[in-house]
């Protein structure tokens, strides 16, 4: 190694190594005793170091207006549940108290006539069923509200007239309108995310 | 877009599981953190300021939309950057500039190969733009640097800009660890006789 210069790929092995002290002792040796070599070192260290101080260029100013303008922040359900239920904890320690005295009693209350109900099957029974024909009696007003703004009151007393499964037939069509509505919809809006990913 | 104090402390990890939680502070403070390495790696390979802006909007939508696809055990800096240079490497490769005419087919893919098809042009010729877009770029060594096949320049600037190592740049590019180091030590030795010829 004396006589015979570094070659190339052993400029760039000492200039890697640099940091690590790393370099063969040999090289090293070779370029303490020869200062054709320690020149050419000098003029690659300089190169590497004027790379290294090479400055970043910056976008324009609205660079992230932009990318943003066309990202989709997704939220998972689970995510979104949590700070749901997180908005609805108080900030204060006074209203948290107040809430969780108010939790605890309703839960208490709740578990008496749970029991109750269960102790009780009878009047548990009768008032379910009353509960369930209320329901049902407000769940039909409502079909019938919406089949009259959709076809008027005459076309309504038109297909009560054909009977309860009449009825049934006009108000399964009127509800399978809105859900081929509710899927048409969501299958353009995902048509048009993959568009735009 | 200010990013709050709390979001400017967090490692990249964190960040991204906070952006994986919807959290759009997250995804602005990415942005942020990134826009000015992954903008200057893609300006230095196209050397088109606007072609640049696009091509950097593109990898970063691509990157957050697919955020919930991020595997931990990488870094994050190191997939953003490989998504950086696959977009503009492949937008080089559309353009069809440079890389047949001077810096070999594209389709080879050892260093040998690139040599072979490689055309020798004593000094390339360039347009007034090119010309006033060197100027924009401000220095020789930029200038130099342009003058690299575009896989060199990717190398060039992961090793010395963004401080990489070989290992992490073989990763990011998805090349060989060898091919890594040949690449930079051949774009060293190139921009080291392009200074020189500027010189002389």
């Amino acid at each position: 190694m004396e006589h015979q210069h570094l070659l190339p790929d052993q400029f760039e092995e000492v200039l890697d190594n640099d940091e690590a002290q790393d370099v063969t002792s040999a090289l090293r040796e070779h370029l303490d005793a020869c200062p054709e070599c320690r020149a050419e070192l000098a003029t690659r260290s300089a190169l590497a170091r004027a790379l290294d101080q090479l400055p970043y260029h910056g976008p324009a100013p609205l660079f992230g207006y932009r990318v943003m303008s066309q990202v989709q922040v997704f939220e998972p359900w689970h995510v979104a549940l949590r700070d749901s239920v997180r908005r609805l904890v108080p900030r204060t320690r006074p209203a948290r108290w107040i809430a969780g005295i108010t939790a605890v009693t309703m839960a208490t209350l709740l578990t008496f006539v749970g029991v109750w109900a269960a102790l009780n099957t009878q009047s548990a029974w009768l008032f379910a069923e009353v509960g369930v024909k209320r329901v049902l009696a407000g769940l039909l007003g409502s079909i019938r509200a919406v089949l009259e703004t959709a076809f008027g009151r005459d076309a309504l007393n038109a297909i009560e007239g054909t009977g309860t499964m009449g009825t049934a037939i006009a108000a399964s069509i009127v509800v399978g309108v809105f859900l081929v509505a509710i899927i048409g919809f969501r299958v353009a809006a995902l048509a048009s995310r993959r568009r735009r990913s | 877009m200010a990013p709050s104090l709390d979001l400017i402390n967090l490692p990249d990890a964190d960040l991204v599981a906070l952006a994986q939680q919807g959290r759009e502070a997250a995804y602005r403070e990415i942005l942020r953190r990134y826009e000015r390495p992954v903008f200057s790696l893609i300006f230095r390979m196209v050397r088109d300021r606007e072609t640049a802006e696009d091509l950097a909007q593109d990898s970063f939508i691509k990157v957050l939309n697919h955020i919930d696809r991020y595997r931990p055990e990488f870094k994050l800096s190191s997939w953003l950057f490989k998504i950086a240079n696959n977009v503009a490497i492949d937008h080089l490769r559309k353009r069809h500039v440079d890389t047949i005419s001077m810096d070999g087919s594209p389709h080879a893919r050892t260093v040998s190969e690139i040599e072979a098809t490689t055309i020798e042009i004593a000094a390339k010729q360039e347009t007034a733009l090119e010309e006033m877009e060197n100027k924009e770029l401000g220095s020789a060594i930029e200038r130099a640097i342009a003058q690299l096949r575009p896989e060199y320049r990717a190398c060039i600037m992961l090793r010395h800009v963004e401080g990489r190592s070989y290992e992490e740049i073989a990763t990011t590019l998805d090349l060989p660890l060898g091919t890594v180091k040949t690449y930079i030590h051949r774009a060293r030795h190139q921009l080291r006789d392009a200074l020189e010829s500027t010189r002389g």
